[in-house]
């Protein structure tokens, strides 16, 4: 039975866009190149190959995991140039100045991507104590509440800065 | 609601349903989409061609391959191209070097290979030019390259794998200019798709490229609805999903335009459900609601849509309890739907279905009619809870009591649900509904009922250098047998020892192919294994692996036939690209299996480049690099209005970059035989095509003066010989009051047949059916163009107006309706 439920819970995290996979937060700490806090903004889109990225450079705030950075280029697949527009489903734009926070992976090519695409997005904020939030939108099938152990279903990911920070140490190390 | 007869409606109607990347034109209601799609008018013969960029993977799973990926892409483009009701066809474009296609000016499709963050496993989508296009079909904006973007990691999604077949089909959508849908098809986001490697689209998909490029019978004979999602107060809701529903049949969906009006097309005659449900929320991995890219009005600027409302069935229910009835050629308006707005998303959606015929997980659950296997297990979001309800829609599928709970492998997520099969129920697709409270989800082809096992592979053998051998568990006759995504050519089938033998495509020397069972009824032995292997030896009929063109140079801006050498080459298995859409290979002949012709465009702009030639022929991959040089020369060469001429009739060739001299200084060949000019008007030269011709390809030379133009090859046909008359006894003309009789001598004339069709001495090859049963006829005396036959009506001969039909040597005579009594 057991390996008949690993076979289902592996299936039952692709999901597609775009065709994505989804990626537990400490899949994604593990798998992450870099992750960081920073403000975002799009610097420009430029044709790779085929390919169209837009380049979103990061001022980097805070650091938890990779080297260190004070800016980042990142990239997201498709944008404008000229008249010219290339478009795919499931690719996020980010408002101009947007504070966030990123879990990066850069590739052997050199371009460092956002993880699962949106999936690597938080977006910071204060909870009414003042604490700093790091959140994500919710995700699609079942979380179990660690505390409770019962299912909590369509939960998102919401961290305090400072739980994140843990979290993000202890899956790195692992 | 209101029933139009109205097909001009239908035809003009711009206003359509299914979901594309849409640009909307500013004012107000009634809005009119403008898609993004290709410009068939810039496509020669309505074809775009896909690149597959030659670096490939650069990881993959053991004795996986670039070869067998290649493949699967062909096989995944072949799924778009071969739908009926749409005009734009798909063609292997070959292998291209990274960035030689930039600049390429023809539309076509780029296949690369990316190394992809974590997460993400393919994306693909248009590239276009901001630019309206006003054609007399409609607006649209022009695409002008996609892009299919694959991952270079497949070591743990391999070539031959369900979810990397599909996956590339749901790409190549994305580059033909569709959004994701709703309804579980190819287009539906891989959370609900119910797409197997089998069954890769549903209806929904073909309509949704029809929709964009329609053949003239797309519509012939199918119906529409259209309506409104409105709340009470009368506002519109933009992006909601309006679903059309056949009870265990097919579902098509749409997005509603801003104004909340909606038509959805190309149903197929019958009684349908309708359904209005909001788009799904925003989740992890999605960037906007359902992952669509929301509409753009005329300044770029995105238009909002997507409010949550309760789910409903048409007229207003929260079940499907009344039909909607759509007639041929007809469109059911007023399908209005009034809504309630509700303040959070539902909390039921996203739903997966599981079913474990052996160690694999397989989606959508398939369930055996009898009974024997009637769980599936399920996710998704707001399953957990309690009060779930889930039933069938269509009555004969039903969840008894207590048939829910919690899944004891991993009761925190999954449910598990029983299903039992009432005394009507049958095989096939069966659409769920959940609820709970004020929540409704429904998923289409939620289930799949099947009455029997998937087919297994125990082992596969060869039994010489071509045939193999497949022996295993639920293989049939019908099984299809696919080699690296390529279908086998079925030879026999022992029944008693359950084994396949079949024919396989041709593959490399030393290489392993991977062999897939697909039973007809969509499942496959992917549900219960991985692939079996075989591998190859370098038999007899693989040893030609070189292949050959007639010309390393060809000049930019013409057209004309190469021959092309090698071994195995069969029409449906070789594919010829220059990896560039620069360079087209318009039409091939295989006038044997070491030999093709092919027809081959230069783009004016491909001067100076150096090009790879690739050959996929099976699910051998041969390229030559630099294979093809094109020069700036200037050259004349011919184009033909018609590609297919007939032998002995007239047709017309245009001449194009060379001065024609005069009409004495024409000559012009068919396969070497001097046609008789006619005459000449500006570039057009009109002539005779030589009788006797043999059907098939010839290749049409022309030379004005001292210039010679570059060759091009067409088809050759015979006129077509029709059945003149059928008598009885001494003259006795068979019609509908004086039929044909059992057992009756009759006399058959076939009138049209070339002159030379049979040399004296020889005989030619009859064959004969009346009603389908095969007759001999026991004269057949040829003379000059004409055949006359001798035979008499078997008794086996249904009675009634039955074809008759009639092939000598091999060529059909146009078919005959013969009136048959028994006496």
């Amino acid at each position: 039975m057991k390996m008949l439920v690993t076979v289902l819970l592996a299936l039952a995290t692709t999901l597609t866009g775009t065709t994505l996979e989804k990626l537990s937060f400490d899949e994604m700490v593990a798998k992450s190149t870099q992750i960081v806090r920073g403000r975002i903004a799009l610097s420009n889109v430029r044709q790779h190959g085929a390919i169209y990225y837009s380049h979103y450079s990061v001022q980097v705030s805070e650091q938890f995991k990779g080297p260190a950075a004070r800016t980042i280029d990142v990239v997201l697949p498709g944008g404008t140039i000229g008249r010219s527009q290339q478009t795919f489903s499931g690719v996020p734009t980010f408002p101009a100045d947007t504070e966030l926070v990123l879990f990066l992976w850069t590739s052997k090519a050199g371009l460092t991507h956002i993880i699962g695409l949106t999936q690597g997005v938080f977006s910071v904020s204060k909870n009414a104590a003042g604490q700093t939030i790091f959140s994500r939108e919710s995700i699609r099938d079942g979380l179990v509440d660690g505390r409770t152990g019962r299912p909590a279903t369509d939960g998102g990911m919401r961290f305090t800065a400072t739980e994140f920070s843990t979290r993000v140490s202890r899956g790195a190390t692992k | 609601m209101r029933k139009l007869l109205s097909l001009a409606a239908l035809l003009s109607s711009a206003s359509f349903g299914y979901y594309h990347f849409v640009h909307y034109n500013p004012g107000s209601s009634p809005f009119n989409s403008i898609p993004e799609k290709f410009d068939l008018s810039a496509l020669n013969g309505n074809t775009v061609t896909y690149q597959i960029s030659e670096g490939g993977p650069a990881n993959y799973a053991a004795t996986d391959g670039f070869a067998a990926v290649v493949s699967q892409i062909r096989g995944a483009a072949r799924v778009w191209s071969g739908i009926e009701t749409s005009e734009l066809r798909l063609r292997f474009g070959g292998v291209s070097q990274p960035g030689a296609n930039q600049n390429a000016q023809t539309p076509s499709i780029d296949v690369v290979f990316e190394d992809l963050p974590p997460g993400v496993n393919g994306y693909g989508g248009p590239t276009v030019k901001n630019e309206i296009v006003n054609a007399s079909s409609g607006a649209f904006v022009s695409i002008q390259r996609s892009v299919v973007v694959l991952a270079k990691d497949i070591a743990n999604r391999p070539s031959w794998s369900e979810q990397y077949f599909l996956t590339a089909v749901h790409e190549f959508g994305h580059a033909l200019g569709l959004q994701h849908s709703f309804v579980s098809g190819a287009m539906s986001t891989e959370i609900t798709r119910a797409t197997t490697k089998i069954r890769p689209i549903f209806p929904d998909d073909e309509v949704g490229l029809s929709l964009l490029y329609p053949t003239t019978k797309f519509r012939e004979g199918l119906g529409a609805v259209a309506g409104r999602v409105e709340f009470g107060g009368g506002e519109g809701i933009g992006l909601a999903s309006v679903v059309a529903m056949a009870p265990g049949g097919a579902a098509v969906g749409t997005l509603t335009h801003p104004d909340g009006t909606y038509r959805i097309e190309g149903l197929a005659p019958g009684q349908y459900f309708l359904y209005a449900h909001p788009l799904p929320p925003t989740l992890q991995g999605e960037a906007t609601p359902g992952n669509v890219v929301l509409p753009v009005d005329s300044a770029g600027r995105t238009m909002a849509g997507g409010q949550q409302f309760d789910t409903v069935f048409f007229p207003s229910s929260r079940v499907p309890f009344a039909t909607v009835r759509v007639d041929p050629n007809q469109s059911t308006d007023g399908t209005n739907f009034t809504v309630t707005r509700r303040n959070s998303p539902t909390a039921i959606h996203s739903v997966q279905t599981y079913s474990f015929p052996g160690q694999v997980a397989v989606k959508p659950a398939h369930l055996y009619l009898s009974g024997a296997r009637n769980l599936a297990v399920m996710t998704g979001s707001g399953l957990m809870a309690g009060g779930l309800q889930i039933a069938a829609i269509g009555g004969a599928v039903t969840v008894p009591s207590n048939g829910i709970r919690p899944y004891a492998g991993a009761p925190e997520s999954y449910i598990q649900t029983d299903f039992q099969f009432g005394q009507f129920a049958g095989t096939g697709s069966v659409h769920l509904l959940f609820s709970r409270n004020n929540d409704l989800y429904v998923l289409p082809y939620g289930l799949r009922v099947v009455d029997k096992a998937a087919p297994q592979i125990n082992s596969v053998g060869r039994v010489d250098a071509t045939d193999v051998v497949v022996s295993g568990s639920g293989l049939n006759a019908s099984t299809r047998i696919a080699f690296d995504g390529v279908a086998g050519t079925f030879r026999s089938f022992d029944e008693e020892a359950g084994r396949l033998t079949v024919t396989a495509p041709v593959a490399a020397p030393g290489s392993t192919v991977h062999v897939v069972a697909f039973g007809s009824d969509g499942q496959s032995s992917l549900f219960t294994q991985s692939a079996a292997t075989l591998a190859t030896n370098g038999g007899s009929e693989l040893a030609a692996a070189s292949v050959g063109l007639s010309t390393a140079t060809l000049p930019a801006g013409t057209e004309s036939v190469v021959e092309i050498t090698g071994a195995n080459f069969a029409e449906g298995m070789t594919s010829f690209g220059f990896g560039t859409p620069d360079i087209d290979v318009r039409r091939v002949w295989f006038p044997s299996p070491n030999r093709a012709l092919a027809n081959i465009w230069v783009a004016p702009g491909a001067a100076g480049n150096t090009y790879n030639f690739t050959v996929l022929n099976g699910v051998r991959l041969t390229t030559q690099t630099g294979a093809l040089q094109v020069s700036s020369a200037r050259s004349g060469w011919i184009s033909a209005p018609s590609s297919t001429f007939v032998s002995g009739a007239t047709a017309t060739i245009q001449v194009n970059g060379m001065a024609i001299s005069s009409l004495t200084a024409v000559q012009l060949t068919v396969n070497d035989r001097p046609a008789q000019v006619l005459g000449v008007d500006g570039s057009t030269v009109m002539f005779t095509v030589p009788s006797g011709l043999t059907a098939g390809v010839a290749v049409v030379r022309f030379q004005s003066g001292a210039e010679t133009a570059l060759p091009l090859a067409v088809t050759v046909t015979q006129p077509q010989a029709t059945i003149a008359s059928v008598t009885a006894g001494f003259g006795t003309p068979i019609t509908a009051d004086r039929p044909a009789r059992y057992g009756e001598t009759m006399n058959l004339t076939v009138a049209g047949l070339p002159e030379n069709f049979a040399p004296a001495g020889t005989q030619p090859k009859v064959t004969m059916t009346i009603g389908g049963i095969e007759h001999r006829p026991f004269t057949i005396s040829p003379s000059g163009g004409f055949l006359q036959l001798q035979f008499a009506i078997q008794t086996v001969v249904p009675q009634g107006i039955q074809p008759l039909v009639v092939t000598v040597d091999g060529v059909a005579v146009a078919p005959y309706s013969l009136p048959v009594r028994a006496f």
